[in-house]
Formats: C-alpha cells, structure tokens, sequence
C-alpha cells in the first residue's frame, strides 16, 4: 500500500508540466553555479599559493640586518583556500586574505574579497549552496504543496480512507513518492558537483567532506518534505497550503536568518575599537616593554636577571640582555594580545550560539553552519587559521630574538645576518582540522537537524491523522 | 423585446451557434434547455455583448447589441451561474456598488427594499455575503437585477444548487416579473422548474434550436418534456 | 466612477484579515529595518565620539607638554617632543583622527558602509584607517544587514503580490466580473479606474508605513531624501503592480498566477542579482590583495635602489639646501628628504593601487550597468547611493578626506619649511581642524530610481499588450 501510493504521488508530479520546467530551470542554475565558482576557486587558490611563496622569498632575501630587524621587517601569511570553497563559500568573502606577521605586535587580518567589490555584491553570488539551500526548498514546495490538500479537496481522502488506508500510512507514501522525485533531481546535481572535486585534484578528505556534505543536504530536503506535507495536511486547502508553504519559506530562508544575525549582533556587540585598543594598551602597560629601557618593569626585569645569574652588570650576563629583553617584552605583550583576542571571540561564539538557538525555527540556519565548516569555510575554521599564524608569529620571532640573545654580544647592533640565515627560520604549515576533530565540532549542529527532521516527520503524522476528508 | 436573427458564432472549426433565431416578447418567459456545450451560455453570451457573434444579430428593446453596447446594457439584467459576489461586502453594499455601476442612487432604505423584494431579510441584508447560502446570494443577484428596472432578463442556470424553498422563492418572483412585463431568457438543466414557469421550452443541440415547445398551448406532462428533450438530444 | 472604485475597493480590502496581516508584516519589516539602520549609526557615533574625546584630552595634555618644553621645563628626545612639527603632524605615529560623520540617510542602507573604516588618521603622508570595521564578526557580514533597503527591495514586493495576485482572477472567479461588464459602463474604463483605486490603496499605504518610519529613523521631512525613499518604495510597488496585473490579464486561476508572480519574485529578487553578480565577477575578476601586498614590498625595494639616485636629483633641483653625509643627517634633514621624495613616491604606489581599484571599478560599473535587468537591483541603487554606502559614495567621502589631509599636511609642511616650533598658541589653532568629514552622497545619484521608472514603464507595456490579447472574461 505504501508504494502504491508513493507511485501514485511520484507519477502525478512527474507528467506535471511544473516538474519539467521547474526541473531544468533548478538544474540550469546549478550547473551555472558551478561553472561560475570553479574558477573562481582555482584562480584563488593560485593567487594565495603564488603569495606565499613570494612572500617566503621576500622573508629569505631581504636585506642583511639584525635578526630583531628582521622581526620587524616581519613577513606575511595568507589565507588558505579549500577546495570545496567553490561548492560553498562561506564567509570567505568576509575574512581577510592576509595577515601581516611582525614583532611586538599582533595584527587584525586585512583585506576582505569583499571590500572590492560594490554594494550589488552584497545580494549574493550564484553558487551551489545558495542553489541546494534557498532555491532547491521552493522545488520542494511547488511539487508537494498539493500532496495531502488536493487528495482532501478533491474528495479522494474519504475514498482513501474508506480503502482502508492509514493516515501515517498515506504519510509515508507521500514522503516517499516526494523523495524520489527530489533523488531523481538532485543526485545528477551532486554528481555535477562531484566534478568539480575532480578538476581541482582534491584529496581523499575532502571528498569525505563531501559525502559528509550530501548526506547533510538529504537531510535538509527532509526537513522540508515533512515541512510540506505537514502545512499540506494541516491547511486541507490548495491556496492556503501554497500561501502557508511559501510564507513558511521566507520565513525559514530569508528573515529568520537575517533578524537573528542582526539580533545577535545588538545583543553581544563587539567592543568599540577605542575601547578595544584602550584595553589592550593599558595591558600592555602591566609588562615589559622591549624597546624602553627606562620602563619600570625592565628595570625590575633587569634587577632579577642580574640576580639570578649572580652578575653586577648584564654585561656580564651568559647572553645578550637586548636579546633577552626584547623576547621578555615579546611574550608579555603576545599574552596582553591573546587574551583580548580571547574576549572578542568569546562575543562572537555568544553571537553564534543565539544564531543556533534560531535554528528550532530554522533548519536553513543549522545546514549553513555544517556546510561551512565541512567545506572549510566557516569563521571557526578561520579563526583556528589566524591562531595557527599567531602561534607562527611567535615562533617566528622567537627563533629571531633566541639569535639574538644567544649569538650576538651585548651592544653589538652592527652585527647582521643574511640570506643563509633567513632561509633556515620555520616556515609557516597549515593543515585544516583532521576530521575527527572536525566530526567532534559538527555533531551538535547535525544533532539538531536530525531532531528537526524526526519532529517534523512525528508533526507530519499528527497533521495527517487530524485531516478530516470534505 | 429579445430578439436575434440568425444568430451565428464559430470558433474556427467549431460551430457555438448555428443560424439561431429566436424571439421573446415583453411577458414571456423564454426557457432554453440543452446539453453541456449546446450554446445555451453562448447565446446570452451574445446578448450581453461579451461575445460578437461571427455573423447576425442580436437585438434588446430593438437596439443592435454590437452597433449599441452600452445602451443595450440599461434594459437588461443578468444573474450569473456563479453568484459569489464580494464576500467582504455586506449584500447591501453590493447592491449599491452594481446599482450605481447601473447609474441608479439609491438611498439605503431603497436598497434594503429591493433586497426584501428578492426575498432577503433586512437582518441578513446587512450581514457579509461570505456568510450567505447560496439561495440568498442568489437573491441579491435578483434584487440587483430588481433594482435595474430592467426589461430584459437573462438568468444562467439560476435554480441550480438551491434547496427547494429557495427554489420556489425563485420561481414565485420570476411569475411576477413575468405579470410586470419583463422578458425572461432562462438558460436552465431544470425540466420540473421549466415547465413549471415557462411560457415556452426551446430545446438548443449543437448551436441549433431544434425544438420549440409552447408551454401554454401543448399542455404536456414534466416527463413527456424529458422525452423529448432526450430524442432530440 | 473612480471614487465609486476607490470606496469600495478600499472596504473590500480593509475587510480582509489578510491586508491586517500583510500590514503588520510591512510594518513590523520596514520598522525593523530602519531600527537596525539607527542602531548602526548610533554604535558608530559612539565609536566616533569615544575616538575623538580621547583625541581631544590627548591634545590637551600634548599642549600642556608643548608649553613646558618650549619653556625649557622639560627635555624629551625629538621623536617624542610636542613642539616638533613632524612629530605632531605625524608620520608612522602622531596624526589628526578625523572620522567620517554618519548624515541622518546613512540609516537607509548599509551598502557597503560596514566594510568601510569609519575613523581615519590623517597623516603629513596620507591617511590611515583605524576603525570599527575590523572588529565585527565575519559571520554577521555574510549574512548582510536587515536594513530599510532589504525590507523595501525583498519583502515590499511580496506584500504587494500578496494583495494584488488575483486582481481579476478573483472577480472572474467570484462572477463578479461577468456581472460587472453586464451594467451600462464601459468595460475599459471600468478597468482602468478599478486598477487606480486599487494601485492607489497599495500605494497610499506604502507611504503611510514608510514616511513616518522614514521620519522617526531621524531624516527630517523637509529633506529631499525622505521623500526621495518614499518615492522609490512607491514606485517599486508600481512595478509590482503592473506585474501582477500582466498576470492576470493572462486569464489564468489565482492559484496559477500566485505561483507566477512569487516565481517572478524569486527571479527578479534572488536569481538575476545573483546571476549579475557571478557573471561579473566572471568578466572583471578582482584578484585576491595577497599579490598586491607582495607587489608592494617589492615596490619597496625597487624604491630603496634608487634613492639614492632620486635624492641627487632632489638636491641638484634644491640647491638650498645642504648636502650632509649620513652620520651628519638630523631629523630636519632625513624629512626634508621624505618630504622632498615623497610625492613621487607616492605616484609610484599609487598606480600598483591603481591597478586593482580599477578591476574593482570596473567589476562594480559593469554589475551597475545591469540594473536594468532587476527592480531590486534599482531599489538597493538608489538607496545605497542616497545613503552614501554604495562604492561610489564611499570614494566620494574618502576624497573629502584626501582634501582635509591635503590642507592637514600643507599647513603644516608650511612650518616645517619655515623651521618653526609648534607652540601653545599653535595648539589651540591645529585643535580647530574639523575632525568630522560628512558621509557624501554618490554623484549621479538618481540612477536607481531612473532604472526603476523604466522597469515601470516595461512591465506597464507589458501588461498592457496581455490585456489587448485576451478578453478579460475568457478563462
């Protein structure tokens, strides 16, 4: 009984003339969306691959000088590109390409894609996300808005029920006769976008991302079949099953995402730059600065030092106290830097937790997050970045500054160093998250859409058995 | 008062109306009865003016339908199969707006008076059509056809969906018309309600009046109509 | 006949629980929006305020230092000392904080404003950026601002095909229609006075939402712009409007022209700006600033080779002054010389900036030169440029600064060739410097709504040949 009647359901739609339109219109914009990013990833990822390598270069033939000069000549990192960016972008265009890398200092990242773009770009760019996730849904509806409201209408409930028909029965036939429409459309889709892994020589990783990624969606479309089915059956009316569909639409796609993002925003703001930078400077002054030697906490530095090592003057110390000093002063002020950085990501973790909250209203919200941070993406992923080339920077300067201290005299500012020298600090790797650590982060989100998924089905149910035929 | 003179209208291959001509005189009640797709609402059609006949006439108060449509629509009325009218308006109000749409004024206690003439109630009258049966939609359809004072009447299967107390109400009010000297085209399914009212039967097949029965002279029974009406159908 | 239409279109529709609905739906959308907008500015005006009070005690204090060194009270070194005209006018550190004042419009449309730095410190050399905009959450920029231009692009649209989708289906349904065109009127001006009364509901409520959320986000009613923002939202629905009409004089069910018009919604408002988008970015691709930053250090080096070469030519054009070897050189003498190289070297960064501002413009001209093809398209146009956040208003203002740095710099560049000390009296002077340039309006800026009127007048063309094609009765 319940294949008869998802056959019935799946033969109704296909001879819709709705479906064929609808069907290579859905299919034409996700192929284009491919096409379109493909390249934009590649071309990317080639830029920042390029930069590097420059930039490494530039770091290894600069000019002979002292390696603390170095420190302050720094170098830059830039950010790393995944290749499933091209399938969803994230906050890509948000997050700074580059990062400049010195001492004494721990910089913001610069350069948003975005700023370089005008304010149309704002509206968003075509791409397989923003098809499989804003678009795919209307699909949905516009196939199975009538499921549960025309059998009611049209008096073909009574006789159902009359076959003998169970209402979670005609349930599940319906769902089932919608799902393998939306399998018929969206596997080819997945496949398409499958190529574009292949074009771009991805690892094994990624294309476990990518299944991930798959799997993630089906999810998303069930959510939405339920969702159908579930105003299908409880309005019993075609025009207000569509009115009720395409309202719940806008309100799961389009306004719960933007009034609780800027919701979140008003309720954890992030500090103002002056206090930020009030904050931080009024830290800074808790510790020692490197370059000031009259700075009280040099001095009382300088006092310890010199008895711990049993020596009147640091001229007499077993290293070079300029060296020494200027690390000291590093590490302090890396910690002062640390722990507001560890503040504002605080805000915004308290930001995106309301931003989940949101997602018992919105499972668009719950897939945007798994998306990204499967494909790489997400903010978390960015920030884990700039905390791997913070973590870099200090290494960095801290092999320039142990040079320093430990094989230049006391004084000797004339002293410098060269390529050779250059050519040997640390390069700076950086891996994306393995993917049990990955799998980890993204258990709590998924959770919740499968929660969704389940609700809405046992909703689906309800609503069905409620119908009562014409 | 109705009149049309080989009345034709083709939809390329499709012949609606064939050659019909017909007349109804002031007092008369004209039934046209005929299969789904005969050309029974093809011919009012015609009268109305929404559609142009492919070749003929069609003639109200002696005017030519499509040489004077506007004038032609101030001596008649017409009441729809589907009379939904507006639902958020109160039957008074839709009154009024199809009244003054007519180019008639009337003051409220005008309009509550033609609705009680159709039959309403003045308490039902100013409550909203959507919560209206069908009978009593129906009957502001007729007070506004009332309220035209108009001499030629069409009605499109009037009686259809009614119970028969509403039904009756119809039939009663159609009789008086009738006295007033209104001439009535009704295009109807009804065999019982035909007889009952009619001053003629004329049976439509395939754009054609092929049957014309004088309701008045041949005295015959509601089933000898339907046979008829099954031979020629 | 149209006050006959407009009163009872005007019952019809104030009786139906749906207009109650939509209109709190408007309402509460626009409301929103507008707040956000005032919420922004008003965290910005905070952020400004902060920055320039504490500008204005740090100024103070120097003064009060400057006035002690100059009266011998006090030594400093000379990168430290307030009466030293370089120091104070600044060149890595030191500068003027002048902050891009937000006008009362800015709450019309974030475009691109929360990219942009708000604050900058002008400099003897330029201008530098020290703003908010590096502080906010990545995750709130991608999701882009529920702002004015949102509600009145996205969701005005959907209100008006909620109340107009089936315009004449439903009287040709409800049979209203056939009984219409059975009274003595003519069936064209019947039309067309039905279809005012109606666009002049839509419209009259459109205003009465927007003008007084308009008025209350803090733009005055005797400004342009307030009517400017009302008009684009009225016109916006006049497009919509004829649309949906179009629909209908297609003669198909309100069920068929519902789907219909939210299809022609999603296309206009979610397909073709994203179309436009990638489709630029395909033709003009701006490449990542990763290799701008590497161009530009080796533009630094380049530039370190041939110092010397240029300082000969520098001293060869100013035999004035003196030529002294490095262990000799003063502070006066190594500005002089970056003042001297400055402006060529400026020239030389300037065209590497160049070179991507321009694949940015040219991205941006091109996604602009297609506002034609969307009304959503037209509405954020306009409202971004009324609101000075579209990328042109955003180079207009900082062209402003680029003036305020000019006369920053040349004032005092001026004592600087003169040799002069900065004294107390000239601290009271340098504090009367504006330290607020206004967010300028984008040149040209009726663009949108020029585009807008032209989509009316398409989709009225439009519906006008559907309604020639087939007669209103036939279904």
């Amino acid at each position: 009984m319940l294949f008869t009647i998802a056959n019935q359901q799946i033969r109704s739609i296909l001879r819709d003339g709705r479906f064929r339109t609808s069907a290579l219109l859905m299919g034409g914009l996700f192929l284009l969306s491919v096409l379109g990013t493909l390249d934009y990833y590649t071309s990317l990822k080639k830029q920042h691959d390029e930069a590097t390598a420059t930039a490494r270069e530039q770091w290894e033939n600069q000019e002979d000088k002292n390696p603390h000069s170095a420190a302050h000549y720094g170098t830059y990192v830039f950010k790393p590109i995944y290749p499933l960016s091209y399938f969803d972008p994230g906050v890509d265009a948000f997050t700074g390409n580059t990062l400049f890398l010195e001492g004494h200092r721990s910089n913001q990242p610069k350069f948003r894609a975005a700023e370089d773009r005008g304010a149309f770009a704002r509206l968003g760019i075509l791409t397989p996300a923003f098809v499989l996730g804003m678009l795919f849904p209307l699909f949905i509806i516009l196939l199975g808005f009538g499921s549960a409201a025309t059998e009611r209408e049209n008096g073909n409930l009574r006789l159902l029920l009359a076959q003998g028909v169970k209402p979670s029965t005609l349930f599940w036939g319906k769902s089932l006769g919608l799902w393998a429409v939306v399998l018929l459309l969206v596997l080819p889709f997945f496949a398409a976008g499958a190529a574009g892994l292949v074009a771009v020589n991805a690892g094994g990783e990624h294309w476990l991302r990518y299944a991930l990624i798959i799997l993630l969606y089906l999810a998303y479309f069930g959510c939405f079949i339920h969702l159908t089915l579930i105003i299908s059956a409880w309005t019993g009316k075609q025009n207000a099953a569509l009115v009720g569909s395409i309202g719940a639409w806008v309100l799961i796609c389009l306004l719960t995402p933007k009034v609780v993002v800027n919701l979140a925003r008003q309720l954890y703001p992030a500090p103002t730059w002056q206090a930020y930078n009030d904050a931080i400077k009024k830290d800074l002054e808790t510790g020692v600065d490197g370059h000031d030697p009259t700075d009280v906490f040099t001095q009382k530095l300088e006092k310890e030092t010199l008895a711990k090592f049993g020596v009147d003057s640091v001229h007499q110390l077993p290293f070079n106290w300029d060296g020494f000093v200027m690390q000291k002063g590093e590490e302090h002020e890396t910690y002062v830097f640390q722990k507001h950085k560890t503040r504002l990501l605080n805000i915004y973790r308290q930001q995106q937790q309301i931003h989940q909250a949101a997602a018992v209203v919105s499972p668009y919200i719950l897939t945007g997050i798994l998306s990204q941070q499967l494909a790489g993406t997400d903010v978390n992923t960015y920030f884990d970045f700039l905390a791997a080339a913070e973590r870099y920077r200090v290494q960095l300067v801290g092999e320039l500054n142990a040079d320093l201290t430990y094989n230049f005299k006391y004084g000797d500012w004339s002293g410098k160093r060269g390529k050779d020298f250059f050519a040997q600090n640390t390069r700076f790797e950086y891996a994306s998250s393995p993917t049990d650590k990955l799998l980890g982060d993204l258990a709590k989100p998924a959770g919740f859409l499968l929660i969704w998924l389940v609700v809405s089905g046992w909703i689906a149910v309800f609503f069905f058995k409620k119908m009562e035929p014409v | 008062m109705i009149s049309a003179k080989n009345l034709t209208k083709k939809y390329g291959d499709k012949t609606a109306l064939d050659n019909l001509t017909l007349d109804i005189a002031p007092g008369e009640i004209f039934c046209l009865l005929g299969q789904n797709g005969a050309g029974k609402t093809t011919t009012i059609n015609c009268f109305l003016g929404f559609t142009q006949p492919t070749s003929g006439q069609a003639f109200i108060n002696g005017l030519n339908v499509a040489q004077h449509p506007i004038e032609t629509k101030k001596h008649l009325a017409y009441l729809p199969e589907v009379v939904v009218l507006y639902p958020n308006l109160t039957g008074l109000e839709n009154l009024d707006y199809f009244s003054r749409l007519a180019g008639f004024k009337y003051e409220k206690a005008e309009l509550l008076q033609l609705l009680e003439r159709a039959g309403l109630p003045k308490d039902d009258a100013v409550r909203r059509v959507s919560e209206y049966s069908k009978g009593m939609r129906q009957k502001v359809g007729i007070a506004i056809a009332l309220a035209k004072k108009a001499k030629a009447l069409f009605l499109d299967e009037p009686t259809s969906g009614l119970d028969p107390k509403a039904s009756n109400d119809f039939t009663h009010l159609l009789l008086e018309l009738k006295e007033e000297g209104v001439a009535v085209l009704m295009a109807t399914h009804d065999i019982f309600k035909a007889k009952d009212g009619a001053t003629r039967i004329g049976i439509m097949k395939d754009g054609r009046l092929v049957n014309i029965i004088d309701n008045l002279r041949d005295v015959l029974h509601a089933k000898e109509i339907e046979d008829i009406y099954l031979q020629t159908v | 006949m149209f006050l006959l239409q407009l009163k009872y279109e005007t019952l019809r529709l104030l009786r139906s629980s749906a207009l109650w609905l939509l209109l709190v739906f408007l309402v509460a959308s626009v409301g929103f929006g507008l707040h956000n907008g005032v919420q922004r500015i008003t965290a910005k005006r905070l952020s400004i305020g902060e920055m320039l009070v504490r500008q204005r005690e740090d100024w103070e204090k120097q003064k009060m230092q400057a006035d002690s060194v100059a009266r011998n009270l006090k030594k400093v070194a000379w990168w430290q000392d307030p009466t030293n005209v370089v120091v104070v006018g600044g060149v890595w550190r030191g500068g003027w904080v002048t902050a891009l004042e937000p006008a009362p419009q800015t709450v019309l449309a974030t475009g691109v404003g929360d990219l942009q730095p708000d604050v900058w410190r002008l400099t003897l050399m330029g201008k530098i950026p020290q703003g908010d905009g590096e502080l906010e959450n990545p995750v709130n920029l991608a999701f882009g601002a529920f702002d004015l231009a949102f509600a009145l692009a996205f969701l005005l649209p959907l209100f008006v095909i909620a109340l107009s989708f089936n315009l004449i289906s439903a009287e040709r349904e409800q049979g209203t229609l056939a009984l219409q065109l059975a009274q003595p009127v003519a069936a064209q001006r019947l039309f067309l006075m039905k279809m005012l009364a109606r666009f002049s509901l839509l419209a009259g409520l459109t205003m009465l939402v927007t003008l007084p959320a308009v008025l209350w986000a803090g733009i005055p009613l005797t400004s342009a712009i307030a009517w400017q923002t009302v008009g684009v939202a009225v016109l916006h629905v006049l497009f919509w409007f004829l649309l949906v009409l179009g629909v209908n004089l297609q003669g198909s069910s309100s069920e068929q022209n519902a789907l219909i018009s939210i299809g022609a919604w999603l296309v206009f408002t979610l397909v073709i700006p994203t179309l436009v988008n990638t489709l630029a970015e395909k033709i003009h691709p701006v490449p990542s600033r990763a290799g701008y930053l590497n161009a530009m250090r080796d533009l630094d080096t380049q530039l370190e080779k041939t110092r010397e070469e240029r300082l000969a030519a520098f001293y060869q054009q100013h035999p004035q002054y003196p030529q002294k070897p490095a262990t000799e050189k003063g502070w006066r003498d190594w500005y002089r010389e970056e003042f001297g190289l400055i402006e060529e070297e400026k020239q030389v960064r300037d065209s590497l900036e160049k070179q991507y501002e321009d694949k940015a413009t040219s991205q941006s001209a091109f996604a602009d030169n297609l506002t034609l093809l969307s009304p959503t398209l037209s509405v954020y146009r306009q409202l971004t440029d009324l609101a000075g956040t579209s990328r042109e208003g955003a180079k207009a203002s900082l062209a402003a600064l680029d003036e305020a740095q000019k006369n920053w710099a040349s004032w005092f560049l001026k004592k600087f060739d003169a040799e002069q000390n900065l004294t107390a009296a000239d601290y009271d002077e340098i504090i009367k410097f504006p330290n607020k340039v206004p967010v300028a309006s984008a040149p040209g800026s009726s663009a949108g709504a020029f585009w807008l009127i032209i989509q009316c007048l398409l989709a009225g063309a439009w519906a006008w040949w559907n309604g020639r094609q087939k007669s209103l009765l036939s279904t």
